[in-house]
């Protein structure tokens, strides 16, 4: 899985590349980036976003957004789902922006709030396979609109 | 706009021959109403149980709970329309003239969508004490599914099959007369303000979970989270104007018998000429885009200022990301010096130290809570189950290895329907 998610992620790279080059000349915006431990959604957005797909627990995801963050990139959604997670979803999808210039102070604030929410929080891991994917489709279902619609 | 509510009270439900209330009692034939039900074709089967206050029957996963109702309008309000708008009866403007309601009683839908569907009602026990439903007569249909069909397609004829159900029920009740009889009005926004001039305007923001499948809420057929916030009549809901298809987090989900029945909106019209003005009942969404809780919660802001209120309460319904939403909400309210509460729960640890919400803001000064969802409780093990128990290890509320020997299993209250809802339809309190 490991694998085919690096090499899902190359593609989606490759095509971000192209895309971003075609947004950025029709003077629209840069193509936001996917941050997920979820593969389903890594493959659904793979067309629309640059998916940057890593196999790593919700917390790994979430500092990784923070990095992100704290570079330039603003949260375009928010990191903590509702109702499923974060008590018993090891899965979490994130939108980010294209980098920008300045950190946004927001979007600190929230993956900060979002951190402090998992820290407290008992992820079940060794799911069934059928739940896990479950988990996966709800987790895709939440980013499931237009992914492209909003300026940054 | 002007609304009778005729509480028609039942005190047992008997499945029989002939769908009828008699002498308080519902008789369903379950043979019709099946055939009914199995209309759509999604659904293979239903079985259909009867759960009584009191006895050892646990329900799980439960879908959604709905009261049955009907319209006995006789033309004087000028309407042609029907419980759930949009949805089982045809688009048409309720909350006006009058609806009969089966008291006691609702219908609890419970099929497996996804694995990790939750939601348990116990009948007795100390899980009784945290869900309302264990209080009502439950209805339970358990519906099978065909082979292969999508979690959306198999969520949307479950949500219907429980709307039809009550419908169905609820019709019984037309040449009913009922027990008691409860008049809202409510006033036009120049009628409310001549006539109680001396009085705060106070409106009640109702935000809705709207995330997506198994997440959302519908008004008039229309799922919210394509709407911008927008007003309702607060007699509208009681007719079924919003219905729930959210699945997820039991215990601050809000089901369909809670927006029926939504205490903020009769609380509200009990104090209304007294000391508060009752003007405006705004419906917000809960989207998981921040563009999309900016803009939501910039219209929440928007129509109060336009409103000229001078209160206003807000319910949450959910934990995790609408926390956002709701402090947004309440941020931009009182930025327009106007003061707000909110109502929402808590997700503070089981010991109930850690901070209770994923956002805060000093503007949230008051603040009403249902409670620490992350309480742990034992429910003790029932004599029946309806629906399965398969998956209570994986519900949010439940943990791994959480069946003891003695079949007794350990869940956090959130795992109960409606243990810690944040219209405040609950029964826990500080006093």
């Amino acid at each position: 899985m490991r694998r085919e998610s690096l090499r899902l992620s190359d593609r989606a790279k490759a095509g971000s590349f192209v895309l971003s080059f075609f947004i950025t000349e029709m003077g629209v915006a840069a193509i936001n980036k996917l941050l997920t431990n979820n593969f389903m959604a890594a493959q659904r957005f793979a067309n629309s976003l640059d998916v940057d797909f890593r196999d790593l627990p919700p917390m790994d995801i979430l500092k990784a957004a923070r990095d992100l963050v704290h570079l330039g990139h603003k949260l375009l959604t928010h990191p903590v789902t509702s109702g499923t997670a974060p008590q018993g979803s090891p899965y979490v999808s994130i939108i980010i922006s294209a980098e920008g210039a300045t950190t946004d102070f927001d979007s600190v604030s929230i993956i900060e709030s979002a951190i402090a929410v998992y820290t407290k929080t008992k992820i079940i891991h060794q799911l069934p396979e059928n739940i896990a994917k479950d988990f996966m489709l709800i987790d895709c279902e939440m980013l499931a609109k237009d992914t492209q619609i909003y300026k940054t | 706009m002007k609304l009778t509510i005729g509480n028609i009270r039942i005190t047992d439900i008997v499945l029989g021959e002939q769908s009828k209330v008699e002498n308080s009692t519902l008789f369903v034939n379950s043979k019709e109403l099946e055939a009914l039900l199995l209309e759509d074709g999604n659904i293979v089967s239903v079985c259909f149980d009867v759960a009584k206050p009191g006895e050892s029957t646990r329900i799980t996963p439960v879908k959604d709970v709905i009261e049955p109702r009907t319209k006995v309008c006789d033309g004087d309000c000028n309407c042609d329309c029907g419980i759930f708008p949009g949805v089982v009866s045809k688009v048409g403007t309720v909350g006006k003239g009058k609806t009969h309601v089966l008291k006691g009683m609702a219908v609890v839908t419970t099929g497996k969508i996804v694995g990790f569907q939750e939601g348990i009602i116990d009948m007795s026990g100390i899980g009784a004490e945290y869900t309302p439903f264990s209080q009502t007569i439950n209805l339970v249909l358990d519906f099978v599914p065909r082979d292969g069909l999508a979690a959306h397609d198999y969520e949307r004829s479950l949500r219907l099959a429980g709307l039809k159900a009550a419908n169905y029920l609820g019709d019984l009740a037309k040449n009913i007369k009922p027990d008691e009889e409860i008049v809202y009005e409510f006033l036009s926004m120049a009628e409310g303000a001549k006539k109680y001039p001396n009085l705060p305007r106070v409106g009640y923001v109702q935000m809705l979970q709207s995330q997506g499948l198994l997440h959302d809420t519908y008004v008039y057929g229309v799922d919210m989270k394509q709407s911008l916030t927008t007003m309702i009549s607060p007699t509208e809901v009681f007719d079924g104007a919003i219905i729930s298809g959210n699945c997820v987090s039991a215990c601050d989900k809000n089901t369909t018998y809670h927006h029926q029945n939504n205490p903020v909106v009769t609380d509200l019209f009990a104090r209304h000429g007294k000391d508060l003005n009752f003007m405006a009942m705004i419906i917000t969404n809960e989207n998981v885009y921040l563009a999309d809780k900016e803009r939501s919660s910039d219209w929440t802001a928007k129509l109060v200022e336009m409103l000229g209120l001078d209160g206003v309460i807000i319910s949450q319904e959910g934990f995790g990301n609408p926390d956002t939403d709701l402090i947004m909400n309440c941020k931009k309210i009182e930025a327009l010096g106007v003061p707000t509460v909110i109502i929402t729960d808590e997700y503070a640890g089981r010991d109930g130290t850690s901070q209770s919400l994923a956002d805060v803001d000093v503007s949230a000064n008051a603040v009403v809570t249902g409670g620490n969802a992350n309480e742990v409780i034992t429910l003790p093990k029932m004599n029946k189950i309806i629906g399965t128990q398969e998956y209570v290890d994986v519900i949010a509320g439940g943990f791994e290895n959480n069946v003891q020997p003695d079949g007794s299993i350990v869940v956090e209250i959130q795992a109960i329907i409606g243990a810690t809802n944040e219209m405040g339809f609950n029964k826990m309190s500080a006093r």
